[in-house]
């Protein structure tokens, strides 16, 4: 049995005070329940309760100092909480706050939800549903892209909007709504995206509408021009003699059908566009032209 | 083992009124019966406990709820991780080098 003083670490000179001060610091230290699973600080901490006992007492203190008594105390009897506190009387106490869980959100996080043997009864209900709304570019929707958005709780959720999405459709996102209570599933989130319109590209269905400006002489003798498409510019050939109207189609250009996983057509409307300034010199031959041509556009669309 | 609420005061040598108050405060949760308190041992352990708490570590009474919950928590912790521990080692010897070999730091 080691000396009380030195277990303690104060001279044969401390004052009661000193003592108990001295305890407490290493109390806090050593004491089991605050060490569970640490049998040096249980063997410390009883070594260092028996000094206190024996030094705290005036009378055996006396003893001890005059050398009646020895070192030895009576050993702690009394269990310490930790004895029960993993095991099945302790289960009560052993909770954490809410649903928290030491395994969140997996396959084994309600398994050890409560305590053992079914001995807390949890509430539970799954989590509620959430709606937001996603404004998304054209261009995007037809494309699919992934955009990062942020929930109302401060979450973030990347949210996969896949090729094809048509306006006002709604995405299910499954547990991604409020948590639930009690191990039960969290809600789901629903997001419905809007398509914000295109400077040129419109959409039935799957099918790409595009009105294409061509020139007098890209109509009349025919060429090649530059055409965007959703994923892209292709080279698009206009025939010669097309007209204002006609419409060509890029087959495999437009959108991905999400059910047939197939691609709509790309419809080109062509429209012939004058020069915003006549010159004299189209002027002259066109006056020259009309004298020996006659056409009546108007008769062939009815009008009379 | 169990004991009623007189038996308590005298074993651990606090005034009733004391006890009363952690019970009220839900540091201890002894069971009732017939109206009448019943301890069991994990009760008068942790009775005991939060006497030393404050007795002895001079933890006041503000910072015993935060002192108690995290107590909890540890042992709640720690019986998880014991389940989880026994639950691996019920498993095929592949199954528990293939979790040892995850958990080796990188």
């Amino acid at each position: 049995m080691r000396d009380p003083y030195e277990i303690l670490g104060v001279p044969k000179s401390a004052s009661a005070e000193d003592i108990k001060q001295s305890y407490r610091k290493l109390a806090k230290k050593l004491h089991p329940d605050l060490n569970p699973g640490n049998k040096k600080a249980e063997q410390s901490f009883k070594e260092v309760s028996a000094a206190y006992d024996l030094l705290s007492d005036p009378e055996k203190k006396a003893r001890f100092d005059r050398g009646e008594i020895d070192a030895s105390g009576a050993e702690r009897q009394q269990p310490f909480y930790k004895a029960y506190a993993e095991g099945d009387e302790g289960a009560r106490y052993r909770r954490f706050d809410g649903d928290e869980s030491p395994f969140a959100d997996d396959l084994f996080a309600d398994l050890f939800r409560g305590g053992p043997g079914g001995g807390r009864q949890t509430f539970r209900m799954r989590g509620a549903d959430v709606s937001y709304t996603l404004e998304v570019d054209f261009l995007e929707a037809a494309n699919g892209i992934t955009r990062r958005v942020t929930l109302a709780d401060g979450k973030t959720l990347d949210v996969t909007i896949p090729a094809g999405t048509e306006d006002g459709q709604t995405l299910r996102l499954k547990g991604q709504g409020q948590p639930g209570l009690g191990g039960a599933p969290a809600g789901d989130a629903f997001i419905e995206i809007h398509i914000r319109p295109h400077p040129f590209f419109t959409r039935t269905g799957n099918d790409i509408h595009v009105e294409l400006p061509v020139s007098l002489a890209e109509a009349v003798l025919g060429g090649s021009v530059n055409l965007p498409t959703i994923d892209g510019k292709v080279a698009l050939k206009i025939p010669a003699g097309s007209n204002s109207g006609t419409v060509l189609r890029l087959k495999g250009k437009g959108v991905l059908n999400q059910a047939t996983r197939q691609r709509g057509d790309q419809l080109v409307k062509l429209k012939v566009v004058l020069p915003d300034q006549i010159d004299p010199e189209l002027k002259e031959f066109v006056e020259r032209w009309s004298k020996t041509h006659s056409h009546d556009p108007r008769s062939k669309a009815g009008f009379s | 083992m169990s004991w009623r609420l007189t038996e308590v005061v005298t074993e651990l040598s606090i005034d009733v009124t004391v006890l009363r108050g952690w019970i009220d405060q839900r540091w201890i949760r002894p069971s009732s019966t017939e109206g009448e308190l019943v301890f069991d041992e994990a009760d008068m352990a942790r009775a005991r406990l939060i006497r030393e708490l404050k007795q002895d570590l001079s933890v006041g009474d503000e910072a015993m709820p935060v002192v108690l919950q995290l107590l909890d928590q540890v042992y709640a912790l720690r019986k998880a991780l014991g389940d989880l521990t026994r639950a691996i080692k019920a498993c095929p010897e592949s199954v528990q080098t293939a979790i040892a070999e995850k958990l080796k730091p990188n």
